[in-house]
């Protein structure tokens, strides 16, 4: 096995083998800019982290720390006026990064796809969920006989816990729950290796989040998938994710085990984030004194990581990256 | 180590206070509205002052003569001199459109107003009336009305415009409300104690404005285009108007006998009008319609 | 009335709302059903079932209404700010039905009772620089004496909520943060001296960093001026955090009501436990048990047996 010194991956490829055989994407100095009249920002910058096979991994930051930027950079829906400026993205073992839009096709749905946020804005209202899935499975994968069409949409439905009558039903007509869903029934339709799901359950109640979660969970066991799990709730994080990786600014500042992260953070920002993160079992200090005292320590860190920037990532333990010089 | 910025804090704060000089509306298309628009309106007043009103006169010009040193524009086949015709008739087709425009707007909004905020049985009688006046062929209305009372003043053919009209601008203004009254930041007036008035004229208006310009532009355009229309079948007004001479024309065989110094100058004043019109509605749409105020932001 | 003007009407000088000993909030048996659909689909739907709630208000106690979407917590909202007519029950204000007291300015009702809604995006005006909802709350209720009064009288309110009037009174309110302006909205509350505040969801969409201070502030809302609030909320963790007592809603009824501390660590009602069990813990160590939509059956099969 070799220890790949920048993801701090074991690999089980051959030494030398670049592309270690159990990983299933590869994000390699990633930087993605957008321009616009007043200059390019970076949103993405220097980003390395890799998924595994079958492995959920989580991840977080504030509003504007780059992670949508990185799912879009995965998913090829960077348009202008951003663009990629650097690095490479291999999804198992292809490189993502430069393919033209008919390349895209075979990769895009069968191999990557995308749970998004929001599932209202996602599912066209004036068609039926069943035609809908019907026509993102014949967009990627050809024309189907109607019949085996119909019996494969009713499999994908029931996967997620959906009745029959979803198939005939408009969007609106289902709650939120159903809807996100019915969403995740699309992203898996064409079995794919990699699933991004960007804050699959933002909006949802509490117990119907918890659904969404298990069946997102659930198909991803079934299928042997990889989960991209996209959020800014911690504790949703930690109730689902194999690894984590935490982004502040475009770069990541942490990244590892979930236990490891949380319950060793070894940057000041991963602990004052994690520490900030309100739960029922109560915990040290549960007063709201406390809490905004957490809240502001948090801000200052986030200062200070601003005025100082963020250097490259050390390997502090096995898989565990942390960037401290 | 470097700030992810790549943009220096100048060049930004030099992109913002460009953006903050020019308002979003005023755009190049807007400004080539207004002169397309007005061009004719300010021509004809300046010419109106130095013409002499007895070319309008049958005969003081030569029978159907072509444009010439004395009358520029030529004159029909009546003798008229059109360059007095023409100066002495655009202003009341402004007339027309901008007092039934400006009523119809008016009287449409404070209706779509009550309306819209008032919902309930108030909303339900109004709201009849509106898609019951929507329903009225405005046209077909206008000529037999015309008709009817044959010989009638542009103030007169202002007004009976503006009540067949009015319904549009109300029922536009009536949907926005209908969601505007929806904001949090009414709810927060009626908990101040704000009475609904005060609630419809000073919440509610001020964020509708981009929508009453929209219709109030949509208003004029249509008043003038029902006047003309009126005109051309020798209908409405009977002072020289741009339609008057421009139906004069066609029946006059201006066409067929190649008059054209007869009919091309009201027939372009018409077309540099609406093509006026329409730049400035595609430009206060940027006003009304928040995304494409947004792309016109982002640089 | 007292000749104060700053402090709402004394319920136990002559003409003040009420009478004295009688409870701040009451909703006895409260139903609240809507109609949807027209013609031959009209069907109604229950909001609010049997309702019931007693708010002391001496001392000033924060009672937390949570429950999922739908459960009619908003519903409630509105009933108590006489926005909304009960369809059966009672909803009384110092032992008055809030119907016949929200209509008439004089009686002082609509300054005791005010509200912080959930969104601060929309709360104000677009139009108006922000200082303006301070000019209307003064031009509509007696508070200031003058116009030197009034100044001095938001400031002081700015000051409660840490912000300064020079920056943010005349800034328009796309300049302003969502946690300023939420607090802009509760410095509008302390300008008006309520008895009880109804609050909406106050820190749902406010960025995590600023939701304890919005939080705070509300604390010493009540530690300070005594004010009572009803906080509706569907984060069990702020509730927890904040209130005297914690009433759980589901679908229009309420489920179970106590102590926060002991709904939540030792919920009864099988709804409860399905709730309190399905909240994530940051901690990959504490993770679900079991699955949900077993647990669910099983709430159901409860329920049933129950009724």
């Amino acid at each position: 096995m070799t220890a790949d010194a920048r993801t701090g991956m074991h690999a089980q490829g051959s030494a030398g083998d670049h592309t270690p055989d159990d990983l299933v994407l590869s994000v390699e100095n990633l930087a993605v800019s957008y321009g616009s009249a007043a200059g390019r920002r970076r949103a993405v910058d220097d980003l390395t982290f890799g998924v595994r096979r079958a492995e959920t991994y989580g991840l977080v930051g504030e509003s504007g720390s780059g992670k949508s930027s990185t799912a879009f950079a995965i998913l090829g829906l960077i348009k202008p006026p951003g663009r990629i400026d650097e690095g490479r993205i291999r999804l198992e073992g292809m490189d993502l990064v430069g393919l033209k839009p008919d390349e895209w096709r075979p990769i895009r749905w069968r191999r990557v796809s995308l749970v998004p946020q929001g599932a209202m804005n996602a599912l066209n209202p004036v068609m039926r969920v069943g035609e809908q899935i019907g026509d993102a499975i014949e967009a990627h994968d050809g024309r189907q006989d109607p019949a085996a069409l119909r019996e494969r949409i009713v499999g994908l439905l029931d996967s997620v816990g959906l009745p029959d009558r979803v198939v005939r039903a408009y969007p609106h007509e289902l709650s939120g729950g159903m809807k996100q869903r019915a969403c995740i029934a699309m992203a898996i339709a064409l079995e794919p290796a990699l699933i991004i799901a960007d804050e699959p359950t933002s909006a949802l109640d509490v117990v119907v989040q918890r659904a969404v979660a298990e069946t997102l969970m659930e198909v991803k066991r079934n299928l042997g998938a990889s989960v991209i799990l996209i959020g800014h709730d911690l504790a949703l994080q930690a109730q689902l994710v194999d690894r984590l990786g935490v982004m502040y600014r475009g770069r990541l500042v942490e990244t590892g085990p979930s236990r490891e992260l949380f319950h060793r953070p070894q940057h000041p920002y991963t602990e004052l984030l994690i520490r900030s993160v309100p739960s029922i079992r109560g915990g040290d200090d549960d007063s709201l004194t406390g809490a905004a005292r957490r809240a502001r320590e948090l801000a200052a860190a986030a200062d200070e990581l601003a005025r100082t920037g963020i250097p490259p990532l050390r390997l502090v333990g096995p898989d565990h990256l942390v960037a401290l010089p | 180590m470097d700030a992810p910025l790549v943009a220096g804090p100048e060049t930004v704060q030099r992109a913002a206070a460009a953006r903050r000089r020019r308002p979003v509306w005023l755009t190049g298309s807007f400004v080539l509205g207004l002169i397309l628009l007005f061009w004719p309106l300010v021509a004809a007043l300046t010419i109106g002052l130095v013409v002499d009103p007895r070319g309008l006169r049958i005969g003081a010009a030569p029978v159907g003569s072509a444009p010439s040193a004395l009358h520029p524009f030529g004159s029909d086949n009546a003798g008229r001199d059109l360059l007095t015709l023409l100066a002495v008739g655009t202003p009341p087709t402004y007339v027309i459109g901008f007092v039934a425009g400006f009523l119809a707007t008016a009287f449409g909004t404070i209706i779509g107003l009550i309306s819209g905020y008032a919902r309930g049985a108030t909303d339900t009688v109004l709201r009849g009336i509106i898609d019951v006046t929507l329903g009225i062929p405005a046209l077909a209305v206008a000529i037999i009305v015309t008709a009817l009372l044959g010989s009638i003043s542009t103030g007169q053919l202002a007004l009976i415009i503006a009540v067949l009209i009015w319904a549009f601008p109300a029922r536009q203004i009536r949907s926005q409300v209908l969601s505007l009254r929806e904001q949090q930041y009414v709810f927060i007036s009626r908990l101040s104690n704000q009475g609904s008035l005060s609630i419809v004229f000073r919440e509610l208006l001020p964020n509708l404005l981009p929508f009453v310009m929209a219709s109030l532009v949509a208003s004029i355009s249509f008043a003038i285009l029902l006047a003309v229309g009126l005109q051309l079948l020798s209908l409405g007004s009977s002072d020289p108007t741009l339609g008057l001479v421009l139906q004069l024309a066609i029946t006059g065989g201006a066409l067929s006998r190649g008059m054209w110094w007869w009919w091309l100058p009201p027939a372009l004043v018409l077309i540099s009008i609406f093509i006026g019109l329409f730049l400035l509605s595609t430009a206060v749409d940027r006003l009304a319609n928040p995304r494409l105020r947004e792309k016109a932001d982002d640089g | 009335m007292t000749t104060d003007n700053h402090a709402p009407a004394d319920p136990a000088a002559p003409g003040g709302i009420g009478t004295p000993d009688v409870p701040l909030l009451e909703l006895r048996h409260v139903g609240k059903s809507f109609r949807a659909g027209r013609g031959r689909g009209v069907t109604s739907v229950v909001a609010l079932e049997d309702f019931s709630l007693t708010l002391e208000g001496s001392p000033p106690r924060i009672v937390a209404l949570a429950g999922e979407s739908g459960s009619g917590k908003t519903t409630a909202a509105n009933l108590v700010l006489g926005f909304l007519t009960p369809t059966h029950g009672e909803v009384l204000y110092r032992g008055r039905p809030v119907t016949q007291l929200k209509g008439r300015s004089g009686t002082g009702f609509r300054q005791e009772v005010q509200a912080i809604t959930q969104d601060p995006y929309s709360a104000f005006n677009p139009f108006y620089r922000v200082g303006r909802v301070f000019d209307v709350v003064i031009r509509n209720f007696p508070i200031a004496s003058g116009p030197e009064d009034a100044r001095a009288k938001v400031a002081e309110a700015m000051d409660f909520v840490g912000l300064s009037p020079e920056r943010i009174l005349d800034a328009y309110p796309h300049q302003l943060s969502g946690g300023e302006r939420q607090r802009v909205m509760v410095a509008r509350a302390f300008l008006l001296r309520p008895r009880l505040i109804i609050a909406d969801e106050p820190v749902s969409m406010v960025d995590a960093s600023i939701r304890a201070t919005i939080l705070e502030l509300m604390l010493r809302l009540r530690n300070e001026l005594g004010v009572s609030f009803l906080y509706i909320t569907h984060d069990l963790s702020t509730a927890y955090r904040i209130a005297d007592e914690l009433i759980i809603l589901r679908r229009g009824q309420v489920v179970e009501a106590g102590d926060p501390r002991t709904v939540i660590e030792h919920p009864q009602h099988p709804y409860t436990r399905l709730l309190m069990s399905s909240i994530p813990i940051p901690d990959p160590d504490d993770r679900w048990q079991g699955r949900v939509s077993d647990l669910q059956a099983e709430l159901n099969e409860d329920l049933e047996a129950l009724e």
